[in-house]
């Protein structure tokens, strides 16, 4: 289960997670995800054959509610969207993802 | 040694001065505000004056007339929601965030006439056990500014240690309520999964999240939790349980020394020799072993207990907790809320935008652990992380649930060391991460714990005794703690 982190291996992971890292972060992360990469392997040596994987500890029963929509007035709508940096029109603004080269 | 429940006055003695009218909640509001404000241990992001001030005038015209709360200064750690109030969960990232909405644990205390004194400071989005991964500076050991007050909830529990709240609202996750209740000598409970609602608790890890009380001593810790715990609608993982009424039994235990005695008589206390091994500091060892004894010569019925797998927690935890925060944590992303950070002006593109936003306005820490967290479910490794994790915690559970068919209670540490002094940690993520040792298996396993004072280790700093129960069985440690605070004040702890 040990395996073996590297900076490409950093730099991919932070691309999947949308986080801009510098090379020092590179060389900081890496080193320490190793290490605690390493500190997690001792979960290999523990027998888990037949084992159903925990989702909570204890025995939950969970209520839903009906799914129901909710209105908004336009107060309410006004502010969640006044918690955004950028909107326009009661709608979040974002850069341009459409039609870009 | 004096503890904070011996120099200040507890929720329930301030309740009796209310009621007798030798005080109003205004007189103690601008008692408790004019301390905040003047506070030298950092342990408030945002102070929230008018808010107090206008409940303090509520409460003085008995709007709030039933509830046992009324007038009660309470901290709340700034991972819950407030409606209109910031809340920056100590993040860059969430800078002056103002919610739409409260917390339903906010809410029941509003309703309950508490006196919000603010919004504390704790470590970035609760990932932290010594607070000084918070955005807005550390927070100090009310008892040595050196020190640190434990975390993540680190303000909470410090603000109740100095008198500038009389309750405060942390959430545990692997510890973050109990640990710093420790180091700070107060009392700390983390409930039973499904006790408390977390909705409007900012998500770090949500099969494990849990709010929990931080107070002066159990009576108050039973009173806050009575008016907090309930069914939610809004959390679907909280249960249609009945709530005990804690306060009541607890009120008991605490005036009543024959019924404390009987209580004792048939109580069972296990005792886990895995949280007696290496590591632990030998003065919070002594004070621990002093509880145990204490509660034999009580009557008690003292029985070894072992839970094999809890060696293991930490390692467990360290892969379920950081892959659901690097879910939860997606939400990040400069465009709902929070600031944005765009590198190319008008020219930034939206991933531009993602990624810079995220990089440059999450701390040290949430990176690491979000990055830990992508790594262990990305394809591939999923398997051999996250749902092998997953099985170990069903073993770490099951070991809980054989030692309750023998007894009522666990006791142990709470955590190895008494606090320690501000970045003798900071540059060894996993010697910071083993100060959580006692209190995380707790939360894999879904059951209670409190962690309350008991004695002084080294340099005379607060030991924490952690208090263990089946699911479900708040009750049962809060009585259990109130038989100990009661030894300790007969002098059996010193």
């Amino acid at each position: 289960m040990k395996d073996v982190v590297n900076p490409e291996v950093t730099r991919k992971i932070a691309h999947l997670a949308r986080l801009r890292l510098n090379d020092g972060e590179v060389e900081t992360y890496t080193a320490e995800l190793a290490k605690i990469l390493d500190f997690v392997a001792q979960l290999s040596e523990v027998n888990v054959e037949g084992i159903e994987p925990a989702i909570h500890g204890i025995p939950l029963d969970p209520r839903f509610r009906d799914d129901e929509p909710v209105v908004l007035t336009e107060e309410e709508t006004k502010r969640i969207v006044a918690c955004s940096e950028q909107s326009l029109y009661e709608q979040y603004k974002v850069p341009q993802v459409i039609g870009g080269e | 040694m004096e503890y904070p429940r011996h120099l200040y006055k507890k929720g329930w003695e301030w309740r009796a001065l209310l009621r007798a009218k030798k005080t109003s909640a205004k007189e103690i509001t601008a008692e408790f505000m004019a301390r905040a404000r003047n506070d030298k241990t950092n342990s408030f992001l945002t102070l929230m004056e008018s808010q107090a001030n206008g409940m303090a005038t509520e409460v003085d015209q008995d709007m709030h007339g039933h509830s046992s709360l009324a007038g009660i200064p309470l901290a709340i750690k700034d991972n819950l929601v407030t409606l209109g109030v910031q809340t920056t969960c100590a993040s860059k990232i969430l800078e002056k965030y103002i919610p739409p909405y409260s917390a339903t644990v906010v809410e029941k205390l509003r309703k309950a006439g508490m006196v919000p004194v603010g919004k504390c400071n704790m470590d970035e989005f609760a990932m932290g056990s010594s607070n000084e991964n918070s955005a807005y500076g550390p927070v100090f050991l009310p008892q040595d500014h050196s020190r640190v007050p434990g975390g993540s909830s680190g303000g909470s529990a410090a603000s109740v240690a100095g008198n500038l709240a009389v309750m405060a609202l942390g959430s545990d996750t692997g510890g973050s309520v109990r640990q710093p209740a420790s180091f700070c000598g107060v009392v700390g409970m983390k409930p039973t999964y499904g006790r408390v609602s977390r909705y409007g608790l900012v998500a770090f890890a949500s099969s494990l999240d849990q709010v929990g009380p931080l107070t002066l001593d159990a009576q108050d810790c039973a009173d806050l939790l009575e008016n907090i715990s309930g069914f939610d609608p809004w959390d679907s993982t909280t249960q249609e349980r009945e709530v005990p009424r804690y306060g009541r039994a607890v009120g008991q235990v605490r005036t009543d020394a024959a019924h404390r005695g009987e209580f004792l008589k048939s109580l069972r206390v296990g005792v886990p020799k895995e949280f007696f091994a290496d590591g632990l500091d030998a003065t919070v060892r002594a004070q621990v072993e002093k509880a145990i004894d204490a509660l034999k010569k009580s009557g008690a019925k003292i029985v070894p207990v072992s839970l094999p797998h809890s060696k293991h927690s930490l390692a467990v935890y360290y892969v379920i907790a950081v892959s659901e925060a690097s879910a939860n944590l997606q939400r990040y992303d400069g465009v709902r809320f929070g600031p944005r950070v765009l590198p190319n002006g008008q020219n930034t593109t939206l991933e531009e935008m993602y990624e810079a936003t995220r990089g440059e306005l999450f701390g040290k820490e949430v990176k690491r652990r979000i990055l830990l967290g992508t790594f262990a479910l990305s394809s591939g490794y999923y398997d051999a992380y996250y749902k092998r994790a997953c099985q170990v915690r069903s073993l770490i559970a099951r070991d809980f649930s054989e030692c309750f068919k023998g007894v009522d209670v666990i006791i142990g540490p709470t955590t190895p060391t008494v606090s320690f002094e501000r970045g003798s940690k900071t540059s060894d993520p996993l010697s910071m991460y083993l100060s959580d040792i006692y209190t995380v298996p707790v939360n894999l396993a879904g059951v209670p714990a409190v962690s309350m004072p008991f004695g002084t280790g080294e340099k005379g700093l607060p030991v924490g005794v952690q208090l263990i129960g089946a699911p479900w069985q708040e009750q049962k440690l809060l009585e259990t703690a109130a038989c100990l605070e009661a030894f300790y004040d007969e002098g059996k702890g010193e």
